[in-house]
């Protein structure tokens, strides 16, 4: 008598989706709406820059508008490369970039975004970043 | 907008110093509320908003208007009080479920805080100094927090980092000032009033 081998529930895979955005594609998108599909997908979206203060207050004005029953908001951080060596290399190195960022409108770094349910916390250390999930 | 900033830096440099506009930022449950009702108190006699341990108990902007300081040295100074909603990224009505709020309540205060994030994010271009409230037994490094500053920095109104909290043990006023080193950072309890008169000269030197 052959057993029937019982077929085994896959178990869901842990695991975190990443969606990377080139902040050329962030600048143009005015609502940011190129960001919120994928987050309520529940990627993690990584910027290919440090986004200005006044942009992450337009993404935390358009995550209110957002929010609904599924989608909880954002958690949102971001390493700017310019602060992580302060010799005077990096200061000369720093003041062509500053001067790049004006005519650019381009800072080193990168940010992060990740939906409020998949990520309970960024922990920020000046050069690192602690990614906590749930 | 770099329009809309230019025009409301010059219409904040040559405003007249009656006319100034004191507002309060910072995340929720800090104590924004509270030191605001503590200024309206000590030199109105009159609260200005509800306070609750439960997060999001300020969920639109309030204003104080003609709420006159005077310090050590007969300086005096009239500006309006406005008070914030906490700015957060993220808003789950079951939080407040915690709370004890039922699921309806809960749903409703989810909603109106979002909405009042909002207004607090579009009311930094109306106001002409603020004051950064951090709860100080907590890690002050934060991105919201940061984005706060930055903003602040960017339209280039004057603010000052107020560690508030100082009365509980946790509390940790170095590391904030160690956080925010380019920063004037000033311990305070707004609850139990300790320091407050440090505030209010720094506020005269600000405004």
């Amino acid at each position: 008598m052959v057993r029937k081998k019982e077929k085994k529930e896959k178990k869901p895979e842990k695991g975190i989706k990443i969606k990377y955005i080139p902040y050329e594609v962030l600048k143009k998108d005015k609502d940011f709406e190129c960001l919120f599909e994928p987050l309520k997908e529940s990627y993690l979206i990584i910027i290919d820059a440090k986004i200005k203060p006044e942009e992450e207050a337009k993404i935390i004005e358009k995550t209110m508008e957002n929010i609904n029953l599924k989608f909880k908001g954002i958690e949102i951080s971001a390493i700017d490369f310019e602060n992580v060596d302060a010799s005077l290399q990096q200061g000369i190195k720093g003041l062509f970039s500053k001067i790049s960022e004006k005519v650019v409108g381009r800072k080193k770094g990168i940010t992060l975004i990740g939906p409020a349910d998949v990520i309970k916390a960024m922990e920020k250390d000046p050069d690192a970043l602690f990614i906590h999930l749930r | 907008m770099p329009i809309k900033r230019i025009f409301s830096f010059f219409k904040r440099l040559f405003r007249k110093k009656k006319n100034v506009k004191l507002g309060l930022y910072g995340p929720p449950n800090s104590g924004k509320t509270t030191l605001a009702n503590r200024i309206c108190l000590d030199w109105l006699g009159e609260e200005l908003g509800e306070v609750s341990h439960i997060p999001h108990e300020t969920r639109e902007v309030k204003v104080k208007e003609k709420v006159v300081i005077e310090g050590k040295g007969k300086k005096r100074i009239e500006f309006s009080i406005v008070d914030t909603p906490g700015i957060a990224t993220k808003i789950d009505y079951e939080d407040f479920l915690k709370h004890g709020l039922s699921e309806e309540e809960a749903k409703k205060r989810a909603k109106e805080a979002t909405k009042g994030v909002i207004e607090a994010i579009k009311w930094i271009d109306n106001v002409d100094a603020v004051l950064v409230v951090l709860d100080a037994t907590k890690n002050p490094i934060n991105q919201v927090n940061i984005t706060i500053l930055g903003n602040l920095e960017a339209r280039k109104i004057p603010f000052l980092i107020v560690a508030n909290k100082i009365d509980l043990k946790k509390a940790d006023v170095e590391r904030v000032k160690e956080a925010f080193p380019n920063y004037k950072v000033v311990g305070i309890s707004a609850k139990h009033g300790i320091n407050m008169d440090e505030l209010y000269e720094k506020i005269l030197e600000m405004l």
